[in-house]
């Protein structure tokens, strides 16, 4: 075999190259984040005002596996341990560690005289699954206080896969740990290791962006779309959401649960547009954008159920956000200022319960 | 790693242009194709190239020690060997589950009480095992029978085994037809790695335009409710899931051979429009071919094949067809797969299995014939539970009509027939002018249908046969 046998390929390899770079610097100029051109352009708007502490260092690192700032594995008695369970939402790489909003909730918090110290454990592509694995992989080490679960999306993504896709609800949990939403790498437990690394690199192009938003949305709407995800995959949910309080609890945690909020709701008044829809068609190809929607609300009630049932604290984030379309960057992710206002919500909640304890109390 | 993959698309590149590179040196490009194929199956889980690594050590040991043995009985003894170690293996990993969920299912009809869940294991069923076991096996069976001579270089052997583009799901070659390729240097020239490019692409079309839109389109969301839809739907469904499993598995194939081709090796076709057929069987003459030959040279002739009394090969016949729906998976529902084709092939007796003559009228009535018998084979082969398969039998029956499939399905469904019914000659023509045409405007084709590929894709789902 002689290496011009392979033209073909190295002509292929090439035509692919140049589109990607030549979408991406369009992508640039336009202000998004590119592979060849560095991260978007989002800018942080706070957290540098006179006196306001700036931690020097963030994870994740080898030794400090979350996106927040690093704090010793040792704790003592005076500060109070949040750990954070999501996804992409409350990771959001396109914004700065100090940015996201447990992290701002802490530097709230810290500036309102409560120590706190936070463990962002969120990462894109994280069911509750996932996090329920990752709270059992390093939560007895970081002994959390609190640990706070904010992501159902992620849950309806595997679930309508399950119970509406070809697979019939049989539930494999390897594939149940990572779901196939918001930029998330979509894993069929086919690959593992550097395999999956590339496939992480591959859905970060522009060409993969372009294709997923113009094509794939595009065919999804033709296909059959349920209107409702069936009751067996709510159920599935709230088994899932009990685990994962059962595992905080075991570990001497309180669990916090926060209802899921979007920037479009079947309960507002501002309609979604036809972008809303397309972004949730390219997540979620087994229900329709309303039905999606409609899910989300019936799996916050699960949570809310849930937290009744168990007397869990439930912060209803869902009902503060509705008609705010504006804190979002996409039906799911916050703008930065969807950060702040996420945080100060947060850290009011936070207050209520952890002032009385700073207080002298008991903790 | 799925050929669907955008991990395919970088490592087999990669692999071709390492192989260009040593190609000159046979003990270095066998090493290097070794490598990659168990970095291909290592792909999946790393822990089952050991499980690959001891079937083929046990067998090339197996072969090295037939090759020297003259006496009948300690032969047949060696040959035990390794259909005890192969087939043991195989029912461990695939079967062990089904069998003792259906004793215990059985017993309790019986009205016996006994636990066996302590006897059930989680291991996840290794990747391509009834493929790669068929293969191993059929070479200490041949070398048993003397038709080819022991191999007694292990990583030739090996490679025979572990050969990636049909190590997961198949075609099953013979050793008779592989292993001499790998003795000699690979025929490789520039018009066989363009040709075998087109295959592969051919083959991805297969999989994700035609096979994977099917689904997405409609057959999943049918088979999933079948009390939802209409019977007109239900039918429509059954066409459509005929045309993905066999786009699916056909993609595989061509992709399998195409790769294979590129590489310097030629693998025997899987397929021949097999929804042309006027019996079931011819039918088995044109679908799955690799499966089908091997089933009848080493189950169905030494079981007595039809040289015997009618009810002996009727016999024969049944055994081998629910052997065969029992490869595909341990589940009830594949065992009455291979049922209804057993009692079809028993029922075809005596008519021939490529038909010659009679009118278009008749030709045409005998191929919906067996195009629906087969279709409905295939609702056995999909519906794993007894409900739904009642449900959508039921649906089919209540003769109702409704529009719930989109034009876009019907669209795919209509593109995927006309593909199936192109003569594989006009196929073959097409592709070896598109070879010939300039290399960037080849490129240019595959780049575009590349981006095709994964736009449409919803998120490169795996072949159906990779599960078996």
């Amino acid at each position: 075999m002689r290496l011009k046998y392979l033209t073909v390929l190295g002509f292929t390899a090439l035509f692919l190259l140049v589109l990607e770079g030549g979408l991406e610097y369009r992508a640039h100029r336009r202000g998004f984040g590119s592979i060849l051109f560095g991260a978007a352009g989002v800018r942080f708007e706070g957290g540098t005002q006179a006196g306001e502490k700036i931690p020097t260092a963030f994870g994740p690192t080898e030794e400090f596996p979350f996106r927040s700032p690093i704090i010793p594995p040792g704790r003592s008695s005076e500060t109070t341990r949040i750990w954070f369970a999501s996804a992409s939402h409350a990771e959001d790489i396109a914004v700065p560690v100090p940015g996201v909003f447990p992290n701002r909730m802490g530097d709230i918090l810290e500036e309102q005289g409560i120590p706190v110290e936070i463990l962002n454990a969120s990462r894109a592509g994280l069911s509750i699954v996932g996090n329920r694995r990752e709270l059992l992989e390093h939560g007895e080490f970081w002994a959390p206080d609190y640990v706070v679960f904010y992501g159902l999306s992620m849950d309806l993504g595997d679930l309508s896969s399950l119970f509406l896709g070809s697979n019939g609800g049989e539930e494999d949990e390897e594939e149940a740990e990572d779901g196939a939403e918001e930029g998330a790498t979509q894993e069929d437990g086919s690959v593992s290791g550097p395999f999956l690394r590339l496939n992480k690199l591959y859905e970060r192009t522009t060409v993969y962006a372009q294709l997923k938003s113009n094509v794939t949305s595009l065919v999804t709407r033709e296909r059959i779309l349920a209107d409702t995800l069936p009751t067996v995959a709510k159920d599935r949910f709230k088994e899932r959401v009990v685990e994962f309080l059962d595992t905080s609890e075991e570990l001497g945690s309180t669990p916090v649960l926060i209802t899921f909020t979007t920037s479009h709701s079947l309960a507002g008044s501002t309609p979604a547009p036809r972008s809303v829809d397309m972004f949730i068609l390219r997540f979620n190809p087994y229900l329709t954008p309303r039905g999606w929607l409609q899910s989300i609300d019936e799996l916050n009630q699960v949570i809310k159920d849930v937290a009744d049932e168990r007397d869990v604290l439930l912060f209803d984030l869902a009902t503060e956000m509705v008609d705010r379309p504006g804190r979002f960057r996409d039906p799911v992710h916050f703008t930065p200022e969807g950060h702040r206002i996420v945080a100060e919500f947060l850290a009011g909640e936070f207050a209520r319960i952890l002032l009385p304890l700073n207080d002298g109390g008991p903790r | 790693m799925n050929f669907n993959s955008v991990q395919f698309l970088v490592f087999f590149p990669a692999v071709v242009f390492l192989y260009s590179l040593v190609f000159r040196r046979d003990k270095a490009r066998m090493g290097l194709l070794l490598a990659a194929s168990y970095v291909f199956y290592m792909s999946w889980n790393w822990r089952y190239a050991g499980l690959i690594l001891f079937s083929t050590s046990v067998d090339y040991l197996v072969g090295r020690v037939l090759g020297k043995e003259e006496k009948e009985g300690r032969r047949r003894a060696l040959l035990v060997v390794s259909l005890v170690m192969n087939l043991g293996l195989l029912a461990f990993f695939k079967y062990n589950n089904f069998f003792v969920d259906s004793t215990g299912d059985l017993l309790r009809v019986l009205g016996l009480q006994v636990d066996f869940s302590s006897l059930r294991h989680s291991f996840l069923l290794p990747v391509g095992i009834s493929f790669y076991t068929f293969q191993s096996l059929s070479y200490t069976i041949d070398l048993f029978r003397r038709k080819i001579p022991v191999e007694k270089n292990f990583v030739r052997f090996a490679l025979y085994v572990a050969f990636f583009p049909q190590l997961v799901a198949g075609p099953i070659v013979r050793a008779a037809d592989f292993l001499p390729q790998l003795r000699d240097k690979p025929k490789v020239s520039q018009e066989r790695v363009h040709t075998g490019l087109a295959l592969m692409f051919r083959g991805l079309f297969k999989k994700v335009v035609l096979a994977d839109l099917l689904a997405g389109l409609g057959v999943d969301a049918v088979f999933a409710n079948p009390g939802g839809f209409s019977s007109l739907t239900l039918l429509l469904a059954i066409y459509g899931y005929s045309f993905q499993i066999y786009n699916d598995f056909s993609g595989y194939s061509d992709i399998a051979i195409g790769a294979a081709r590129v590489l310097g090796f030629s693998i025997p076709d899987n397929f021949n429009r097999p929804y042309l057929s006027r019996n079931v069987r011819e039918f088995w003459t044109r679908w799955h071919i690799s499966l089908s030959s091997w089933l009848r040279d080493y189950l169905y002739i030494p079981l007595g094949g039809s040289r015997r009394a009618p009810s002996r090969v009727r016999f024969n016949l049944m055994a081998t067809m629910v052997l065969g729906g029992l490869w595909h998976g341990a589940a009830v529902n594949f065992v009455l797969w291979g049922f209804w084709h057993g009692i079809l092939l028993v029922l075809a007796r005596g008519t021939s299995k490529t038909p010659e003559g009679t009118s278009l009228r008749r030709l045409f009535w005998e191929r919906f014939a067996c195009f629906h018998l087969v279709g409905f084979s295939w609702l056995l082969f999909r519906i794993s539970d007894f409900p739904s398969l009642v449900a959508y039998i039921g649906g089919l029956l209540r003769f109702s009509v409704g529009a719930e499939l989109s034009w876009a399905f019907l669209a795919v469904l209509a593109i995927a027939a006309s593909v199936h019914f192109v003569p594989k000659d006009l196929f073959d023509r097409t592709m070896e002018r598109f070879a010939q045409i300039p290399a960037p405007a080849q490129a240019m084709v595959y780049a575009g249908l590349i981006l095709v590929f994964s736009g449409l894709s919803f998120g490169a789902p795996a072949f159906i046969y990779f599960q078996f």
